[in-house]
């Protein structure tokens, strides 16, 4: 399996860089550090599509501003052409710099503001309750917008509720807008903080396909929990180091793009 | 008017399984019977309004029809920008409830004031804004709002508001005639618009005025969005002064729809308004204290049409 999602994460990684540059949009570090997490549960582990079982997994992407490594895994999967990459944030493009549910409508809900895709989760996980079905319901978060407190109140009402079906991964990349993760919350640790609120947590190398695997693996074994995932992410390239903040807002030049492309060896998918 | 509220949750469950009620650890006693009777359809999500609104989200999300309660100051305030994001932007049918809007909490401290709460609301494109005055307006509103399926915030007084009586029935979006002055009896021709319970010291005042002689219209505005400005320009070109009574700032309530409105037309009409002014009111005075300081209780309303006359 390893190979084939390792030249997988490859040319995503190689499509955001170009979506960046055709889009003259950043949030590149935002997009590229999850790339394996995201190639594992759209190529491996989420159902795609409602069965007789019931419906499709969910898949949320609270970090909205990570957002082309999403466009790409929809492009790559079939849900949207892979030409409308070429329009990522462009003006009145379907693929905006932050999703839009109003323009793109096989998302679960818009997202942009941070804080806010655990507490839509809760209220999916409730409704599928109510309506006498289950599915996996997946949030994608930063590490940075764990800062939000409405992410506090989330935590507690999803264990409080009991909606066990709920999986938060968060990609700790360890840098934020302006500033280091760790040292903005004082260097607390983010799993004994996940775990005092009653949730089931694992910390893994989120770049590593293998502890990917046996993280959510290890879930089904977990019936009575919401469950965490600290995913620690690198980009991926090795000029791009998560040390610095700048990747957060810039674009590569020709001269980076062309020597990620070849240190990827990997060609995008537009 | 809470009551009413309460009643109709468990009116509109009855018949609708989408309805979903979360409260923001609010409403001792008052809800016991919804719970009671769609014990799924009660949660009480902790004293956490950014999670009601976004759990609210997620629900409407996946087809159902979420009903968010807390005090009008939190509701509105302190989940601003989730409503505004996630209910908002998305164009859910979430019921949006504050409780206790304007000064109905005025001794309680400016903690609890919330005479910003249907201005905050109104600021959002496409939020309905639905301010009650009795207990029919609040349960026909309800019902009309499980009819479509746009968000709205309504504002729920206290307990024990009375009924009133009307020329015109309770519709969304639309002024309701409440009573109409005898054509040509009382110079100058005055009209009353009221909203939320403004309704009831306005409908007390007429009585008194007409009393002396003084025959006033009344207009009630239990929707500030959709307006009704055919009522309005109506009014505006009908009569001499028109004064909006309201528990809310000047800014954002009905009197800034009415003075917008007033200020692109030909009107001559004169404006006056009668509420608590954009300030900080300190000292935990009673509602009565503060309708009776700022004139919008009945002898204040009363007395502003009386010297018109002079």
């Amino acid at each position: 399996m390893e190979s084939g999602l390792k030249r997988l994460a490859a040319t995503w990684r190689a499509t955001c860089l170009k979506m960046s540059r055709v889009g003259r949009h950043g949030h590149l570090s935002s997009s590229l550090g999850y790339i394996e997490v995201l190639a594992f549960l759209y190529k491996r582990w989420l159902k795609l599509a409602p069965d007789s079982e019931g419906p499709s997994d969910k898949f949320i992407l609270s970090k909205g501003h990570g957002c082309s490594a999403l466009y790409v895994a929809l492009a790559d999967c079939g849900f949207i052409p892979v030409e409308s990459l070429s329009q990522y944030a462009k003006p009145g493009a379907q693929l905006g710099c932050h999703p839009c549910k109003h323009a793109l409508n096989i998302l679960e809900t818009s997202s942009g503001s941070l804080g806010q895709g655990l507490g839509v989760a809760s209220g999916i996980a409730l409704a599928q309750r109510l309506s006498g079905e289950q599915s996996k319901i997946v949030i994608l978060l930063g590490d940075g917008e764990m800062n939000e407190g409405s992410i506090w109140e989330s935590l507690t009402f999803i264990k409080a509720n009991q909606l066990n079906n709920i999986i938060a991964i968060i990609d700790y990349n360890g840098v934020q807008a302006v500033g280091n993760t760790d040292r903005i919350v004082g260097g607390t640790s983010l799993e004994k903080k996940i775990a005092a609120f009653g949730w089931h947590t694992q910390t893994i190398d989120g770049n590593d396909f293998a502890q990917i695997e046996d993280a959510f693996s290890q879930l089904e074994g977990v019936l009575d929990q919401p469950k965490a995932i600290i995913a620690h992410t690198r980009l991926g390239i090795d000029y791009m180091n998560v040390e610095s903040a700048l990747w957060h807002y810039r674009i590569p030049s020709d001269e980076e793009y062309d020597s990620a492309l070849a240190q990827l060896d990997a060609e995008p998918i537009f | 008017m809470r009551r009413a509220f309460s009643d109709t949750l468990v009116e509109v469950a009855d018949v609708n399984d989408k309805m979903v009620f979360l409260t923001g650890d609010l409403g001792f006693e008052v809800f016991t019977e919804l719970e009671k009777k769609h014990p799924t359809k009660y949660i009480n999500a902790g004293i956490a309004e950014a999670q009601l609104a976004m759990c609210a989200t997620g629900l409407a999300l996946s087809g159902f029809r979420p009903v968010i309660y807390s005090i009008a100051s939190f509701m509105t305030g302190r989940a601003f920008e989730l409503i505004r994001t996630g209910i908002n932007y998305q164009q859910l049918p979430v019921l949006i409830i504050g409780a206790g809007g304007g000064y109905t909490y005025a001794n309680s401290g400016v903690t609890h004031h919330a005479a910003e709460d249907l201005g905050l609301m109104q600021l959002m494109p496409g939020m309905q804004i639905i301010n009650p005055g009795s207990p029919s307006e609040v349960r026909e509103l309800m019902l009309q709002f499980f009819e479509q399926d746009k968000p709205a915030y309504m504002r729920v007084g206290r307990f024990g508001e009375p009924e009133y009586t009307a020329k015109d029935p309770i519709i969304l979006g639309k002024a309701r005639l409440v009573s109409e002055a005898k054509k040509q009896v009382s110079k100058p021709s005055v009209a009353l618009l009221s909203t939320g319970d403004t309704v009831i010291s306005c409908i007390e005042a007429n009585k008194l005025l007409k009393e002396q002689g003084f025959d006033v219209t009344h207009y009630q505005y239990h929707s500030l969005s959709p307006f009704d400005v055919k009522t309005l320009e109506q009014v505006l070109s009908n009569y001499d002064h028109v004064i909006v009574v309201e528990d809310h700032f000047p800014i954002g309530g009905l009197y800034s729809q009415v003075s917008s409105f007033h200020a692109g037309s030909n009107s001559s009409a004169k404006l006056t308004r009668l509420g608590p002014p954009h300030e900080l009111l300190f000292g935990e005075p009673s509602i009565a204290q503060l309708r009776e300081q700022f004139s919008y209780d009945v002898s204040g309303i009363v007395s502003t049409c009386m010297a018109l006359q002079r």
